[in-house]
């Protein structure tokens, strides 16, 4: 089963719809049980770090998430989430990606950075499968992971480049909305769901 | 596209105000209920209700108006003015008012905004933006707010909520036209779900066909009816 992780952080009927809308099969979850035993994961971000961090432990998640097996997806606040410190509110997250989330400059530019941008692969990946280079994806943050090697699978410019989508293993990310930037956006959770990490 | 006909109150009468000022008021004869019956015969599919004492002093003055109307009619409202607490949210809702619209609450109490999304989900809510000059107003139009747009817009795609109404308060009880720089601009940044809605300056076929082209779901219309600038029946086909 899949499992969308329902971390009291937010309204998850975005995901929920797309998801429904390709027709799988999927549960919105907060339990370790129910999420140990699932086939893929999602983490949807909504919100901000520190009460998202705050909720994953106190449900008892964050150690179930860091030693998954399984396809996992982080949305926007979720790809934030995968790195080892956010430098919302100094919140330590976790950990599974090495590096800091850091915050847009709003002396230079207008934060939250929000609307539709580009993504350009960086590395080819079946998430992207069928999805043109340099498609067009609808981004909502005011946190944003820097460019690594070591991680980066996407980039976007605001400002600087910063990573719009992120993979190790079996752990992907992505910074942008992919269940509210239309057909595009539902390629990259179709993607996902037949993701198989190599 | 859908095109919204409004209904604004003072105390229980259908009024229209130029540009939000309380001191221009006009009041038109028909009663409320009169009013919203006949934009539902003209078919209509949704009403706009606005309670200006409400959104001018929080009193909540002209509920019983709204009230009547929700009885009266098959087709949703939204209501909009004065919606603050708690009370306000689960009355209006238990008297079968489909659509709140938060204006003034979204601003300054994004905490009782997170809360009723909570209970009730994103749907029964809309924000509304209400624009002097590109920045955001509140208490019934007279207050410059602190808050930006991009802040608002990211608190909506948080609340998950999918509509908003948009006024441009200059173009507001104009008859002139809508300001499509401004709904141009927040459809790139409103996600794709948000159904985004034009007030302000519709008053003919041409602006809903422009408004349309933008990517503009519905429109709010007014004053464009109670001067008889547009017919009810080449407005309702309009959409």
């Amino acid at each position: 089963m899949i499992v969308v992780i329902d971390y009291k952080a937010g309204n998850l009927y975005n995901v929920g719809n797309a998801l429904g809308h390709l027709g799988a099969q999927f549960v919105f979850s907060g339990d370790p049980e129910v999420v140990r035993k699932a086939s893929r994961v999602i983490l949807p971000g909504v919100g901000s770090a520190k009460p998202a961090m705050d909720s994953l432990r106190e449900l008892g998640l964050v150690s179930v998430l860091r030693e998954l097996q399984v396809p996992f997806l982080g949305i926007c606040l979720g790809l934030q989430l995968l790195f080892e410190r956010s430098d919302e509110e100094q919140t330590d997250c976790l950990g599974i990606l090495p590096g800091a989330v850091r915050r847009f400059d709003s002396r230079r530019l207008k934060v939250p950075h929000i609307g539709w941008n580009q993504v350009s692969i960086k590395a080819p990946t079946t998430l992207f499968a069928k999805v043109p280079d340099l498609s067009s994806f609808y981004f909502v943050h005011s946190f944003y992971a820097p460019v690594s090697d070591s991680v980066t699978i996407g980039v976007t410019e605001y400002g600087e480049p910063f990573s719009s989508v992120v993979m190790k293993d079996h752990y992907c990310g992505v910074q942008f909305h992919p269940e509210r930037s239309g057909e595009t956006g539902l390629q990259i959770l179709r993607n996902f769901l037949e993701f198989q990490p190599c | 596209m859908l095109i919204i006909p409004a209904i604004d109150l003072i105390g229980g009468k259908c009024v229209r105000l130029l540009k939000g000022d309380y001191s221009t008021t006009t009041t038109y004869q028909q009663t409320p209920v009169e009013q919203a019956l006949r934009f539902q015969s003209a078919r209509f599919s949704r009403l706009h209700v606005v309670d200006l004492e409400g959104a001018k002093d929080g009193l909540g003055r002209n509920r019983e108006a709204i009230r009547e109307i929700v009885q009266a009619v098959r087709i949703p409202v939204q209501v909009g003015g004065g919606i603050r607490t708690d009370e306000d949210v689960d009355s209006l809702l238990s008297w079968g008012v489909k659509f709140l619209i938060l204006g003034t609450v979204a601003l300054k109490q994004p905490e009782s905004v997170s809360r009723w999304v909570k209970r009730w989900g994103g749907d029964p809510f809309i924000v509304s933006l209400d624009l002097r000059k590109q920045r955001l107003q509140t208490e019934g139009w007279r207050e410059e707010s602190q808050v930006s747009v991009e802040e608002m817009i990211r608190r909506i795609s948080d609340w998950g909520v999918t509509q908003v109404i948009s006024t441009d308060i200059e173009k507001d009880g104009t008859l002139s036209h809508p300001n499509y720089a401004t709904y141009t601009q927040l459809r790139g940044l409103l996600g794709p779900e948000v159904r985004l809605i034009a007030a302000g300056g519709v008053s003919s076929r041409e602006h809903i066909g422009r408004l349309k082209e933008i990517g503009v779901g519905g429109a709010i219309v007014g004053k464009a009816i109670y001067e008889n600038r547009i017919s009810l029946e080449e407005l309702s086909s309009a959409g």
